[in-house]
């Protein structure tokens, strides 16, 4: 005879096992939107470049300065070039390789939307998890701070914690992430008071299961549709406002070639020099693009109410 | 019936918002006070001849003298008020409001006024105002760095006040040019109190004020009544122009499109970027105007080491090729400096410029030990494009020297106190010698009572240079004053503290109708002398 | 009906003042001196001294935090630490420009989102859609900072069609306008689309078209004021977003409104005018909210019906 505990954890294996397979069906339609597929081209695209992007814009050597990054390497005699064989998007005001800071660029986009996009997760599921789970007034707190968040605009929020925590690409990163944390815990919390209810949970609960457990190994996995649209979107949005911050002159470090700040760096030459600003720009509006494309995608993928 | 009423409720929450917006975002206009000639004449029906359109970058912060001293607003105070002296192009002191002065002894100066001057609301200037403005003017945290030498003023008669100093100031004069020493109308300032003056300003200068809007423009008009005299004008005259607009446009690019196309007949501090520009547009002239700024040097914090060690300095002198530096940064405008003071002060040294030597330069290194180098930072403020490429050019230069630099872009918030805290061990930063005499130029800076918040971020220390300041502070012989200054120079420059880089030009363009223009290395400009052609 | 409003507004209110703490501490601990920097570079020390004294900055956070509120009750926002103008007059002169800013580009993204959001649904799946969908993710991912400086390039400077900064000419307006609304049309059209989806395939559209009902008159009839209802929440958010998210704009296009002045107050250290600024528009943003609830309670029957 099986005992309780055994029917749950068959149960869970069972939904592990549909969810291998529900893993399947929504590659499968992904794979059957024209959109998702040219963002998940885009998207691999991105990450391949910013894995090899020492091989694609390799380092030079300098007399007397030794090894010099792809995109620290001033040309002073050829500065504000314009696209040519030997520099295909160009150089800036100091000579600088556009192409090569735009492909290590990619590196810190990267880096930008999974940090960001990371805090607020995991800040934010956990918010949410909890608010949803327990009782009214934990759930009124929570939801209480998560509204104050929200009711301060995003920039402005993200600007003062900047502000407060001080310039660098990691300070930019906490700031823009706390802004986000909302969004999250939003959606987690009402996922979750929606799956709260059923049965198995109140079965795992009845065995004696401790909260956590419930919260974490059987709820929360199965929230993890919404979820995983929003991190893809929010990827999009963190680099989006990441580059906003650098353009306001909040934050990234030179020489650190990411994408925001290169424009801001280019807007004087807007004139005179095209490849500054538009490059960089293009580069943005295609990740973002990229990413959003994806994020639809799976958005559509995901819900089950769709055809198939 | 429920419809309406719920179609009103929601109208009435959004319009609630409506309620914080006034009566509209303009015309913050000049009220008449008691016994005016006239109150508000309509700007707007100025006839077109005589209406100059300004654009600058920032907008002042109060049209009140005692209560800002950021330079936006000494340009509006330049016009809407005067001083009791005023300094010519060759640096000399003189009349303003003031027709005459006497020093009784090297702390006492009795100043004789104008008579019969005429403030914006009727009121006839007196020795009561200028003591009221001085004695408030010595008072004020704001312009302290300026005013802050004055002890006392008394009223002696209707037409003269006696100023007291706490010490013998040997540029007082030159202080008492600077529009943070502006003359207000103490009836005035005592009736609306201080910070509406900052909005409702009365003075006595050829343009009085009209209106504004936050962020965005301030109106001048003529002062139809202005009887009093200031540099270049004939006594009795006015000015040309009748009614003036500053604009405010952030983007440097952007300010030199409104130039082009008219819509805008004078431009305040154009870009680095944009003068090839302006030169090469046919309707538009470019007007370079060094100014009174060692505008940035690399300064060294030389309580920390390796900075404490005179080699170390002397090799990043070396290491770095300034020519270049500037030559890019900022496109070969201004020029490189040559000493601790800019050209255009009284008394400045020139010193010949360090050529690069990187060979020398890693000597010295390895004399100090260091030929393996070190980490450090440089600190920039933020918004300073040209100082940002200037910080990555060194940064990429001392790597010769295994120099590893990172480089710190910080806004003022952050980087003035932090630098007055000892944070930083290289920064990019500069002085601008506002009164054009050494002593504003070197004491703030070098002197080592002034470490940190006074201008001092070098931490440098020399007793024979601090006595020398002293000496140029307070002696009352000219000859004595300069002779001290050449020494303390000659001092600074073998001790380093700071490498000088570059000398500022003020950048201005006008189009090319615009006549009379005259802008003084204060980055002032006297708009009462501009007609168009 | 009152009762709920009645109860919104009350909540509001711990809202708000969580939002005045939580700005005040940033305030607080972000690094700078307002004193210091209020003086300058050169700042004698006993200047500073003085001027933190007359700023209140030497007494302990919860002293300055309880007269802040005190005069805040009062309808004190105080003085801006540097232009000494009051706190209330600095907001109110720099609203409304931000307001029509809004409120235009709320007007543009409706304009364009709704009619393509339609049309895309209708069509589902055809070019048309896919195009759109596209060209939706495409308004969404491009900076609109870049966007901003893309069109005063094309538009100013090499066309001489409008203006480049500055609200003198109603034709200033466009550009800001179009740069605002790009994305928030973007948003509505995506809205737009999946609701009416969402509506036509609902059985009383199906009975209607057996009915023999003409096609066009089931789209507006029917279709069409059910979708509203997502499309006016989504509308109304958006407003509430754009109004504290216009900052990029306003700062590439010299606009006097607030946005633009709270990013520069932070800069300044300007914390009085922070205080206010945030608080402001955090108000405006939770006002906007409830009329959006309002509204929405009122347009859908299934609600009003909760609220009676």
């Amino acid at each position: 005879m099986m005992n309780i505990n055994t029917a749950v954890e068959n149960r869970n294996q069972e939904n592990t096992q549909k969810k291998r397979s529900q893993w399947f069906e929504v590659w499968r339609r992904l794979r059957k939107n024209p959109i998702g597929m040219v963002g998940l081209f885009i998207v691999l695209a991105l990450i391949l470049t910013a894995i090899f992007a020492d091989i694609i814009s390799p380092a030079h050597y300098v007399e007397y300065l030794g090894r010099v990054p792809a995109y620290e390497y001033q040309d002073l005699r050829n500065r504000n070039a314009f696209p040519s064989a030997e520099h295909p998007f160009g150089t800036d005001n100091f000579g600088r390789d556009i192409f090569d800071r735009v492909v290590h660029g990619s590196r810190i986009s990267l880096q930008i939307g999974f940090v960001v996009v990371g805090i607020s997760m995991i800040v934010g599921v956990i918010m949410g998890t909890v608010a949803g789970y327990y009782s009214k007034i934990t759930d009124s707190i929570i939801m209480r701070i998560v509204d104050i968040l929200l009711a301060i605009p995003n920039i402005l929020l993200a600007i003062s914690i900047a502000a407060a925590l001080g310039a660098g690409l990691i300070n930019v990163m906490i700031a823009v992430g706390i802004g986000y944390v909302p969004f999250f815990a939003r959606q987690v919390r009402s996922s979750v008071l929606s799956v709260r209810e059923q049965e198995f949970i109140e079965a795992a609960r009845a065995i004696g299961a401790g909260d956590v457990r419930i919260m974490f190994r059987h709820i929360l996995p199965n929230c993890m549709a919404p979820i995983i649209v929003r991190a893809t979107m929010g990827m999009a949005l963190a680099i989006l406002s990441a580059a906003a911050l650098s353009f306001i002159g909040l934050g990234i470090e030179p020489p650190i070639p990411e994408w925001g700040a290169m424009l801001s760096e280019g807007r004087r030459f807007i004139r005179d020099h095209w490849p500054s600003t538009v490059f960089p720009g293009l580069a943005i509006a295609l990740v973002v693009f990229g990413l959003n494309m994806l994020g639809d995608g799976l958005r559509d993928a995901l819900d089950p109410r769709l055809k198939q | 019936m429920k419809k309406v009423v719920v179609v009103l409720l929601v109208a009435a929450v959004l319009g609630s918002m409506f309620l914080f917006t006034g009566c509209g975002n303009d015309q913050d206009v000049t009220p008449p006070a008691s016994g005016t000639t006239d109150g508000g004449t309509d700007a707007g029906t100025a006839n077109d001849d005589a209406h100059l359109i300004v654009v600058q970058p920032m907008m002042p912060n109060s049209f009140d003298p005692s209560l800002t001293n950021d330079v936006p607003s000494a340009r509006a105070h330049a016009l809407i008020y005067q001083t009791l002296v005023y300094q010519d192009h060759n640096r000399n002191i003189i009349p303003g409001l003031a027709t005459s002065w006497e020093f009784l002894d090297a702390q006492t100066v009795v100043f004789t006024l104008r008579e019969g001057v005429r403030f914006h609301n009727g009121n006839i200037l007196t020795a009561d105002d200028v003591a009221f403005s001085l004695n408030r003017a010595g008072e004020s945290s704001h312009i302290a760095a300026i005013t802050g030498f004055i002890s006392e003023a008394v009223v002696l008669s209707d037409h003269e006040v006696k100023l007291i100093t706490e010490e013998p100031f040997a540029p007082l004069l030159n202080h008492l040019a600077h529009s943070a020493a502006s003359i207000v109308n103490r009836e005035e300032v005592e009736r609306i109190g201080d910070e509406a003056h900052g909005q409702h300003p009365i003075g006595t200068g050829p343009f009085r004020f009209h209106s504004f809007t936050a962020g965005d423009r301030y109106e001048l008009v003529r002062f139809d009544d202005f009887n009093s005299v200031v540099p270049g004008m004939a006594e009795g005259a006015l000015p040309v122009i009748e009614h003036i607009t500053f604009r405010v446009v952030p983007e440097a690019a952007i300010r030199t499109i409104e130039l082009e196309t008219g819509a805008a007949h004078i431009l305040i501090d154009a870009a680095a970027s944009e003068v090839a520009r302006i030169v090469e547009h046919n309707d538009l002239i470019m007007y370079e105007i060094p100014n009174f700024a060692v505008n940035t040097w690399l300064g060294f914090n030389t309580q920390r080491a390796p900075f404490d060690d005179i080699r170390v300095r002397q090799a990043i002198a070396y290491a770095i090729d300034i020519p270049t530096i500037v030559d890019v940064a900022w496109a070969g405008l201004g020029s490189v400096a040559q000493g601790p003071l800019p050209t255009t002060v009284r008394g400045a040294v020139t010193f010949p410029p360090i050529e690069q030597n990187i060979a020398r330069a890693r000597e010295l290194m390895a004399e100090a030990g260091l030929e393996d180098g070190f980490s450090t930072d440089i600190w920039v403020n933020e918004g300073n494009a040209m100082r940002a490429d200037a910080a990555v050019m060194i940064q990429a230069q001392l790597r010769a020297l295994n120099i590893e630099t990172q480089i710190n872009i910080y806004e003022w918030g952050v980087l003035l106190p932090a630098t007055a805290a000892g944070e930083h061990g290289m920064s990019l930063m500069g002085w601008t010698t506002v009164t054009g005499d050494p002593d504003y130029g070197l004491y703030p800076v070098y002197h080592s009572s002034n470490w940190g918040e006074g201008g001092n971020r070098n931490f440098y220390r020399n007793p024979r240079v601090d006595e020398l300041l002293i000496i140029g502070r307070t002696s009352p012989d000219d000859a004595v004053r300069m002779e001290a200054y050449r020494e303390a120079q000659e001092l600074i420059m073998a001790d380093l503290p700071l490498i000088p880089l570059w000398q500022a030009s003020e950048l201005y363009a006008t189009r090319d109708n615009v006549g009379g223009f005259i802008g003084l290395p204060t980055g002032i400009i006297n708009l009462w002398m501009v007609y168009f052609e | 009906m009152y009762k709920y409003i009645l109860k919104r507004l009350l909540m509001m209110i711990p809202i708000i003042i969580g939002v005045t703490f939580i700005i005040f501490s940033m305030n607080y601990i972000t690094p700078g001196d307002p004193a210091l920097l209020a003086l300058g570079e050169a700042a004698p020390p006993e200047a500073v001294e003085a001027l933190r004294e007359e700023m209140g900055l030497n007494r302990p956070f919860l002293v300055q935090y309880a007269y802040y509120m005190i005069n805040l009750l009062q309808g004190d926002l105080g003085l801006s630490s540097v232009t000494h103008r009051s706190v209330f007059l600095e907001i109110s002169d720099r609203f409304p420009t931000t307001l029509a800013l809004a409120f235009y580009g709320t007007i543009l993204s409706v304009l364009i989102g709704v009619p393509l959001g339609i049309i895309s649904a209708t069509k589902q799946y055809s070019i048309f859609d896919s195009a759109a969908t596209a060209a939706g993710l495409l308004a969404v991912s491009i900076p609109n900072f870049w966007l901003g400086l893309m069109l005063i390039i094309t538009f100013s400077l090499n066309l001489g069609w409008l203006p480049p900064s500055g609200l003198d000419h109603p034709l200033g307006w466009i550009l800001p306008i179009i740069t605002l609304g790009t994305g928030s049309a973007a948003l509505v059209m995506r809205i737009t689309r999946s609701s009416m989806l969402e509506v036509i395939r609902q059985d009383y559209i199906r009975t209607a078209r057996a009915k023999g009902q003409k096609e066009s008159i089931i789209i507006w009839k029917h279709a069409f004021r059910n979708a509203l209802i997502p499309v006016v929440t989504a509308v109304g958010l958006d407003f509430g977003f754009l109004l504290g998210g216009a900052v990029l704009t306003e700062t590439i296009y010299a606009l006097p409104g607030l946005g633009r002045f709270m990013v520069d107050s932070i800069r300044t250290r300007d914390f009085m005018v922070v205080q206010g600024g945030v608080l402001f528009l955090a108000i405006a943003f939770s006002l906007v909210n409830l009329a959006v609830d309002i509204l929405y309670a009122y347009i859908d029957p299934r609600i009003k019906s909760q609220y009676k």
